[in-house]
């Protein structure tokens, strides 16, 4: 099971609580990460300044700095991947997070496998260089060639609309990252539809309509509730 | 308006004064005399200026007849005479002047001009003397009551500032309600010399207006609507006014622009007509009493917010620290649990024990995470944030939650063809399904089928979740929603919370849910909410 990933990927860990922590050091280690713990927010911004990491897992309940605080100064200087770890019912800190610049969140009580499997999906998108893009995507009977913005099924191709296109194209090119629905109507509506969640729901269900198998029980395009979504990795 | 019928109108609240009557407290005349300032209502009697006029003729009569006379030449007695008019018109007003001038010109005429004993003069000297002794008692006179009209009105100016000064001092010091409205009615009964009456509205509109405790007097039942007529017009009514001037009290209204706050009511010991000085003054009054009643209104409310924010924000740390307290070791447990159960080399019964493990923790998750929700909505601190929803989207991820929380169970999903966007809380409503959900697994037999349909009606959207189990006994429909109400007989594995935080999530999104059995058997959940008007879209899908 454990990933051979030479040399070691280096993760720095910022939560206050001792048995988390323990817990994160011993799954991460026993896959081959090296991990650095920072037990407040003020130890983490300064060990995350004197060493490099390749990715933070970030507490957002920090006993001294909140964990969005610490998150915006990491941000102002790097762009290393961070996931955030938060706790249900708090949406809006999950949202706040991802449009901070979190790669991605893992809610707490989280299985082991599922916080692995996000680490490694982000450090995955931080190691693509711009060129890197796969100018095709794959997603089952689903190809999308953004080279030559052609998109079939089946070997069929599929008419898109130009804003389809366009939410498709922004799913793609951050495939496996959860979106919130603020970036994605900034960037495909442009800022002044932030609010507007309705279009997105519109175009959620045609994209869903023309490209899954199954558009009521949708395996692509998936729900993150109250946060917004996230393209599935083929 | 003085052809209004004093009878009392029944159209306006009418209030319950007899309740009052043992309470009403005896006035307090207990300030000292140097703090009271003299009666206003009280006027010198004019008959006893006249009486003293007369006096002072006969006075300077007798001094002159039987004593001056010896000394003195008749023209030096006029002087006597004009000493006296001038000296006793300090105390005396104008006609009483006229008089006591009159008066000593003709005694000093039969008395002492030549010929004495007659009112015949025959020096043209005496006559000019005569005319100029009229003249400068009368011009005297003039002056003298000029000036002591003008010295009044200035003692009356002084004592209304200070009558307001000691009023307004007294009402900063008062420490509350019920200290202001017990130094109102005081200062008001020493400077009106009226026994008072605060008149304040009840609770609620039908009880019309009631005496505050403080007052010292109860007006008639059948004056009640006087009362109400100047709280109703913002106008002074009663007795003294236009409106009703036959009434006992003097009703005032107490309010500073807007809405007055409640009616001050006097009964005067003497019935006098107010003067303009003196209703000034009580405007005055009742000003300064509205503006403390509005800043006391203004300060129990701010004191009322605060202690609201403050018993709010000690209740989130609670709840916070509560909540982390007990998510932490159930983070920790699960991820063990599932390092454990990846890791390599482990029996299969060792497999099967950290599966136990895992669910045994997802059921205490799920549990904490009721009663988290359920005190967050206790505490009232639900803010459902409302926005457009799929309402498909949402049934697939209420199914998949918790790693499918219907299991093995058929489930049939009908959601009605061109149901529009739906405006509600995703996540909360997510939680409202898998509630109904779990809740159709734990009562009903494994292997039974359960339905959720989606449907708009009119203007409401209609979400159910149905099954096909016993359903639910016809006395229970009501209560099942209650907080850790759970029905007789009823299998275990439940806290009673689900329902309640579904009722309690509903609700805050502004909608309604039922409970309801179903002709063909089974129980069925019914979710009504608003449906908004239509989004606006952008004309590429239209």
């Amino acid at each position: 099971m454990s990933a051979i990933v030479p040399p070691p990927v280096s993760v720095l860990i910022v939560d206050d609580e001792p048995q988390i922590q323990r817990l994160l050091t011993i799954t991460l280690e026993a896959n081959g990460y090296r991990v650095t713990p920072a037990v407040d927010g003020k130890q983490g911004l300064a060990t995350a300044a004197q060493q490099r990491h390749d990715a933070v897992i970030l507490d957002l309940g920090l006993p001294d700095i909140n964990g969005l605080e610490v998150l915006q100064q990491l941000r102002e200087w790097t762009q290393t991947p961070v996931i955030v770890l938060t706790v249900q019912d708090e949406e809006a800190d999950k949202i706040k997070a991802l449009d901070c610049g979190a790669d991605d969140y893992v809610t707490k009580p989280f299985k082991t496998g599922e916080l692995l499997a996000r680490l490694r999906a982000a450090l995955r998108r931080a190691n693509k260089g711009p060129s890197d893009d796969e100018p095709v995507f794959r997603f089952g009977d689903v190809e999308a060639n953004l080279a030559e913005r052609r998109v079939t099924r089946g070997g069929q191709p599929v008419k898109l609309t130009v804003t389809e296109y366009a939410l498709l194209r922004y799913f793609i090119l951050h495939a496996g990252k959860v979106l919130t629905h603020r970036q994605i109507l900034t960037e495909v509506w442009g800022p002044d539809h932030q609010e507007k969640t309705a279009y997105l729901r519109v175009y959620l269900v045609r994209l869903r309509e023309k490209l899954e198998a199954n558009p009521v029980a949708p395996a692509m395009f998936l729900t993150e509730p109250g946060v917004g979504y996230r393209l599935a990795e083929p | 308006m003085s052809g209004k019928s004093l009878k009392p109108n029944l159209a306006l609240p009418f209030w319950p004064f007899s309740k009052m009557e043992g309470t009403m407290r005896e006035p307090e005349f207990t300030p000292s005399s140097a703090v009271r300032p003299r009666s206003f209502v009280f006027v010198e009697s004019p008959w006893r200026q006249y009486l003293l006029a007369f006096l002072t003729f006969v006075a300077a009569s007798m001094l002159n007849l039987l004593l001056l006379e010896r000394w003195l030449g008749y023209q030096a007695i006029a002087l006597v005479y004009l000493l006296s008019v001038v000296v006793v018109s300090l105390f005396i007003g104008r006609g009483p002047i006229l008089l006591g001038t009159l008066l000593t010109a003709a005694g000093w005429n039969y008395f002492f001009a030549p010929p004495r004993f007659a009112f015949n003069i025959y020096d043209t000297y005496d006559n000019m003397m005569l005319a100029t002794y009229f003249v400068v008692t009368l011009t005297v006179g003039h002056l003298t009551t000029h000036l002591r009209a003008e010295r009044l009105a200035e003692q009356e100016r002084e004592e209304r500032a200070s009558a307001l000064y000691q009023l307004t001092r007294d009402l900063a010091d008062a420490a509350n309600l019920d200290d202001i409205f017990c130094r109102v009615v005081r200062q008001v009964e020493i400077f009106f010399e009226a026994q008072v009456a605060l008149l304040l509205p009840g609770r609620h509109l039908a009880d019309g207006l009631t005496p505050y405790t403080a007052s010292t007097w109860a007006p008639k039942e059948n004056e009640a609507s006087v009362a109400a007529l100047a709280l109703a017009q913002n106008q002074p009514t009663g007795s003294g006014t236009e409106t009703f001037p036959e009434a006992e009290g003097m009703y005032w209204p107490l309010g500073v622009g807007g809405v007055p706050a409640g009616v001050m009511a006097l009964r005067f010991k003497t019935r006098v007509a107010l003067t303009r000085s003196q209703r000034n003054l009580l405007e005055n009054f009742v000003r300064q009493i509205a503006l403390i009643l509005d800043r006391q209104r203004l300060r129990d409310v701010e004191s009322k917010h605060k202690f609201l924010a403050e018993s709010e924000r000690l209740g989130r740390t609670l709840l916070n620290s509560v909540s982390h307290e007990l998510r932490t070791p159930i983070a920790a447990i699960a991820s063990a649990a599932s390092g454990l159960q990846v890791a390599p080399g482990l029996a299969p019964a060792q497999i099967n024990l950290v599966a136990e493990i895992e669910a045994a923790n997802n059921r205490l998750n799920r549990v904490v995470q009721s009663l988290l929700s359920a005190a967050r909505l206790q505490s009232g601190q639900l803010r459902p944030k409302l926005d457009w929803c799929e309402v498909s989207d949402l049934v697939q991820v209420a199914l998949r939650s918790d790693e499918g929380v219907t299991g093995e169970r058929p489930v049939q999903v009908r959601i009605a063809p061109g149901l529009p966007l739906i405006k509600m809380d995703f996540v909360l409503m997510e939680q409202v399904l898998v509630n109904l959900l779990l809740n159709a697994v734990v009562h009903t037999p494994p292997g039974t089928a359960i339905e959720i349909n989606a449907r708009r009606e009119g203007g409401q959207f209609i979400l159910e979740v149905a099954d096909s189990g016993p359903g639910l006994p016809p006395d229970q429909l009501e209560r099942v929603f209650d907080l850790f109400h759970r029905a007789p007989n009823s299998k275990r594995g439940g806290t009673g919370l689900g329902l309640a935080i579904v009722k309690g999530f509903v609700e805050a999104q502004g909608g309604r849910v039922q409970a309801a059995n179903r002709p063909s058997g089974g129980a069925i959940f019914t979710i009504q909410l608003p449906v908004a008007d239509a989004p606006e879209l952008p004309a590429e899908i239209l």
